[in-house]
């Protein structure tokens, strides 16, 4: 059932932040899939694909930046999108694996831009 | 009678035999009226009638009558041959014949005349020749008397006067060898005849007399059993021998062979007991003559004994005076080197001492001094003629300087500085080197202080071993001397006798003995004393240094950087620096000799422990002392010192050193501040991350509960909750703001100007809606420099922020960028509310705040960014009249 409708990973170990993210993706029109540490990310992309993933950093087995690193050895047309606790990664963004990178907060709308900036690219 | 008693005495009167015998025989004629007389003597030996007058004109066989060949009695007259015989008897005995004319005859009284006068007759010519030998035995003893000392002489003589006063035909002396005697004087012996040389004792009739010790007479040899005939060649008919004895000991035996016949008026040929009796009495004359010479011999050799020792002592004592002599003369070199002080002029004392004619009287003297660290002798000076042309004008003109000089010392010490020994003998040896170990003739100088004696012989021995020296000095024979003193050997020296060859003798070796001990101590009391002198010239730079040298410390005391002050035990202030009149404000010349109360009551406690050096002997230390004084703060590290004398363990006062640590002291405390802050900081973010997901959730769903709810209450509640979440938000951000690692972002040339007014401009419209203005004053130079442009546009949206937090009501925010050689500066000036002097040093500790909602995390960060990050510095100033100033200063050049 291959519809229109964009499909997103969310990967994020604490479950009520995995939830929060998951809804508010949901109520942008997104189809969205969560697994909560890095380990069962890559398991489900070995026989999924998704248009965006979001990667928390600090997971307790593989680190988000990692985890990055191997999903692009996939070589799968996937956004991703870094999700930190931290402010201050910007200026080693291009470094990384992922396409952009944005800050935890409670205030969901910065994240929703950068997504739906990704999935427009 | 008359007539014969004139007779006789016409007779006798004759002082010849054969003149006797013929007037004896004119009387017979006279008396028997015969022509032919003739008067025969009766030899009892040979039984026979011999002819004695007169001697010629009768026919030999008539010589001799054998009276066995007589047919008579022979004791009246007879006929024989035509002629008449007359017997001669007295009494009874035969004594004569006298044969006359046939027909005559003498009557029997006429016989008894005949005879009486014949018998003393020949008793007298007997007598006669007895005497002769008397008389010979005199001129013997004279003889004896003038012989030579000559012993072989003395037994030749006396064997020939033997055999001629005895009548023999020959003669010999045996002398007593070992066990046996030799043949030692002959006299009438020719080699010939000689048949035994040697015979035992014992042997012969040589031997018997040896053996016996007695004189012995044979009266015919042939029939003596004792005599050997196998001695000599030729026939022994009769021999006299005695011993010759001395002392008891028997020393010879003198033999006397077959008498002559030569004595008309001997009855027999044989040697008699007269003959013996006079042997013995020569043999005695002998043996005194002997002792006689051997008593001169023995006083010829005690006289020549008594001379040799005579010699011997004028021998003596010409060594003695010469050896006193030298010690003289050694005594006058000391005396001169005692005079002297220049090493130079000791040694050339030294080589004229041993070379001048009333010095050593050495032909050359060579000096060799030691070199301690190449362990070799180095010759120095040569002293002597250069060749054996120049040795006679040199020695006459050295007498002549020498006998200028009364005084051999006086003379020594001028020559020394007249003389110059560098060239001459010198050029040749000069710089000449010997090793002196292992050297068969330096070890033995040098290491074993060794007088070395070079003899000819052992030149030719061993000259090898020494062929440099001998090179050199071109003789066989030479002394070696080292220079001994107590401590060391300094040196050596060498002489010879190269142009008199005159040998060096033992005396003159020991002499040099003292010679090179005595110089040797006085050329190491010169080197003392150069010593010496050499020490008190050091003593006196020493002195003059000590001077400079308390300038020196004076100086060193006045420019250190720690607060000295000296004080003795009555508690008088001695020393006061320039550092500790700058510290407390004292000066220099009230405090010296002033007591330390003048320094007052609040330096009580720092004197109550400066006290205590003197129980505890030892410094005192105290550190970071926090001391009030003057309205002041210092902390001070302070040490008090017990000051000794030199050497002496008394205390007489103390050193206090004061070191203004206040500075250190303050920074330590925020260095101490800042790794506090640094964990405090690491542990916010810790716990700052932890939150905010939880937060996230929380503001996350709050929201969209307040989309879902149409409950106003709910939704106003959500609102409380969201204000709550971004306001913790915010400090979480902050707070990891303030604690992250990276210290230096993206550094990029930024111009400051530009970077003030991007902030100028976000915050220009929204303050101004609140009536705050603000004012931009740009840097017209544009200063431009590295920077991270993100964070330093943090620090200026905070410090504005602050500003306008600050105001209360309208104002005006001035900031204002300028620059100098080395820095860039941007203000951040308000008039708004002061910041309280007591909490100006807090407000850039992290969450200190005045603000109700601060975090108190934004200054603390402005100045990580301007002083870490930067390494730039980030002040403030802030009173009522001039209102608040931040101003960030950043270096041109990181």
């Amino acid at each position: 059932m291959k519809t229109d409708q964009k499909s997103i990973l969310v990967v994020e170990d604490e479950e009520p932040v995995r939830m929060l993210i998951k809804e508010e993706l949901e109520d942008e029109g997104y189809k969205v899939f969560t697994v909560k540490n890095g380990t069962e990310a890559l398991a489900y992309l070995a026989s999924n694909d998704v248009d965006l993933v979001t990667l928390d950093i600090e997971m307790p087995d593989l680190n988000g930046l990692d985890v990055a690193g191997k999903i692009r050895e996939m070589k799968k047309p996937v956004k991703i999108l870094i999700l930190t606790a931290y402010s201050h990664y910007r200026s080693d963004l291009s470094s990384w694996a992922a396409d952009d990178y944005v800050v935890k907060s409670s205030n969901m709308s910065e994240m929703k831009r950068k997504v739906k900036e990704l999935m427009e690219d | 009678m008359l007539t014969n008693f004139e007779k006789i005495l016409e007779i006798f009167n004759q002082n010849d035999f054969e003149n006797r015998l013929k007037i004896l025989s004119d009387l017979i004629r006279s008396m028997s009226g015969s022509v032919f007389v003739y008067l025969y003597v009766y030899e009892e030996e040979h039984k026979q009638l011999r002819l004695m007058f007169p001697s010629n004109n009768l026919k030999p066989e008539e010589y001799k009558i054998k009276i066995d060949d007589l047919n008579s009695e022979l004791s009246s007259p007879f006929e024989y041959k035509e002629k008449m015989a007359i017997p001669i008897r007295e009494r009874d005995k035969l004594i004569g014949l006298v044969i006359l004319d046939a027909g005559k005859t003498l009557d029997s009284f006429q016989c008894v005349q005949i005879a009486t006068l014949l018998k003393i007759l020949l008793e007298d010519e007997s007598n006669r020749a007895t005497m002769s030998k008397l008389v010979a035995m005199e001129k013997l003893d004279n003889e004896i008397g003038t012989v030579s000392t000559n012993i072989d002489e003395l037994y030749k003589k006396v064997l020939d006067f033997a055999v001629e006063v005895s009548n023999a035909e020959r003669g010999t002396i045996w002398l007593i060898g070992d066990r046996e005697l030799i043949l030692s004087y002959t006299s009438g012996i020719s080699q010939e005849e000689i048949i035994k040389r040697r015979i035992e004792i014992g042997y012969g009739m040589v031997g018997w007399i040896a053996q016996n010790k007695e004189p012995l007479l044979s009266t015919s040899s042939k029939i003596d059993p004792r005599a050997t005939l196998d001695i000599f060649a030729f026939p022994v008919k009769s021999t006299i021998g005695v011993p010759i004895i001395r002392d008891n000991q028997l020393i010879g035996v003198m033999m006397l062979m077959n008498r002559k016949n030569t004595d008309f008026y001997r009855t027999y040929r044989h040697f008699d007991e007269f003959d013996l009796s006079l042997l013995v009495s020569i043999a005695n004359r002998l043996k005194m003559a002997i002792t006689q010479i051997e008593l001169y011999t023995k006083l010829e050799k005690e006289n020549e004994d008594l001379k040799k020792i005579q010699k011997q002592s004028e021998d003596y004592i010409k060594y003695q005076m010469e050896q006193v002599r030298l010690l003289n003369a050694l005594q006058k070199i000391l005396q001169a080197l005692r005079h002297t002080q220049d090493m130079k002029n000791v040694y050339k004392i030294v080589l004229i001492g041993l070379t001048s004619n009333s010095g050593f009287k050495f032909n050359r003297a060579l000096l060799l001094e030691k070199d301690e660290e190449l362990r070799v002798l180095v010759a120095k000076e040569w002293l002597g003629p250069i060749s054996e042309k120049e040795v006679p004008s040199a020695w006459k003109s050295a007498k002549a300087d020498e006998e200028k000089y009364a005084d051999f010392a006086h003379y020594l010490q001028e020559e020394a500085l007249r003389v110059d020994l560098s060239g001459g003998l010198t050029s040749y040896a000069n710089g000449k080197v010997f090793s002196y170990t292992g050297d068969y003739i330096f070890d033995r100088v040098i290491n074993r202080s060794r007088i070395v004696h070079v003899t000819p012989m052992l030149t030719a021995q061993r000259g090898e071993e020494f062929s440099d020296l001998l090179g050199l000095l071109g003789v066989k024979e030479f002394v070696c001397i080292p220079l001994v003193g107590r401590r060391d050997v300094y040196g050596a020296i060498i002489l010879d006798n190269k142009y008199t060859n005159t040998p060096i003798t033992d005396d003159m070796i020991d002499m040099l003995g003292i010679f090179s001990e005595s110089v040797g101590l006085t050329i190491e009391s010169l080197k003392s004393y150069a010593e010496l002198v050499d020490k008190t010239i050091n003593l006196e730079k020493q002195r003059s240094s000590a001077e400079y040298f308390k300038d020196f410390l004076q100086n060193i005391l006045e420019n250190l950087d720690v607060a000295i002050m000296v004080v003795n035990r009555e508690s008088v202030i001695l020393e006061w620096n320039k550092k500790s009149s700058e510290l407390f404000g004292f000066e220099k010349s009230k405090m010296i000799n002033a007591n330390t109360n003048i320094l007052g009551p609040e330096f009580a406690d720092i004197l109550t422990v400066a006290q205590k050096v003197y129980d505890a002997k030892e410094a005192i230390n105290l550190t970071d002392y926090n001391f009030k004084f003057g309205g002041k703060e210092f902390f001070l590290n302070m040490t008090f010192s017990p000051l000794k004398e030199q050497n002496v363990d008394v205390i007489t006062g103390y050193i206090a050193m004061f070191e203004d640590v206040t500075r250190r002291h303050m920074l330590e405390i925020e260095l101490r501040n800042r790794e506090r802050l640094a964990v405090l900081g690491e542990m916010s973010a810790k716990i700052a991350h932890e939150i905010r997901n939880p937060l996230s959730a929380i503001g996350g769903f709050a929201q969209r509960a307040k989309k879902i709810t149409n409950d106003d209450k709910i939704s106003k509640y959500i609102d409380i909750i969201l204000d709550e979440v971004k306001r913790l938000e915010k400090m979480v951000n902050q707070t990891l703001e303030f604690s992250r690692n990276e210290k230096h972002g993206n550094f990029v040339l930024s111009c400051l100007n530009q970077v003030v007014k991007d902030v100028v401009d976000t915050y220009f419209e929204k303050f101004q809606i609140q009536g705050v203005k603000i004012e931009f004053e740009k840097d017209e130079k544009d200063p431009c420099t590295k920077i991270e442009p993100d964070h330093f546009k943090e620090v200026i949206i905070n410090l504005v922020q602050n500003a306008f937090e600050a105001m209360t009501g309208s104002g005006v925010i001035k900031i204002k960028t300028y620059s100098d050689d080395n820095y860039i500066y941007v203000d951040v000036w308000n008039n708004g509310v002061p910041i309280p002097p007591d909490k100006i040093e807090s407000i850039f500790q992290p969450f200190y705040t005045t603000k109700t909602y601060g975090t108190g995390l934004g200054l603390a960060i402005c100045r990580k960014i301007v002083e870490d990050e930067h390494y730039g510095k980030i002040k403030v100033k802030s009173d009522a009249e001039s209102g608040t100033t931040f101003t960030v200063q950043i270096p041109k050049q990181i």
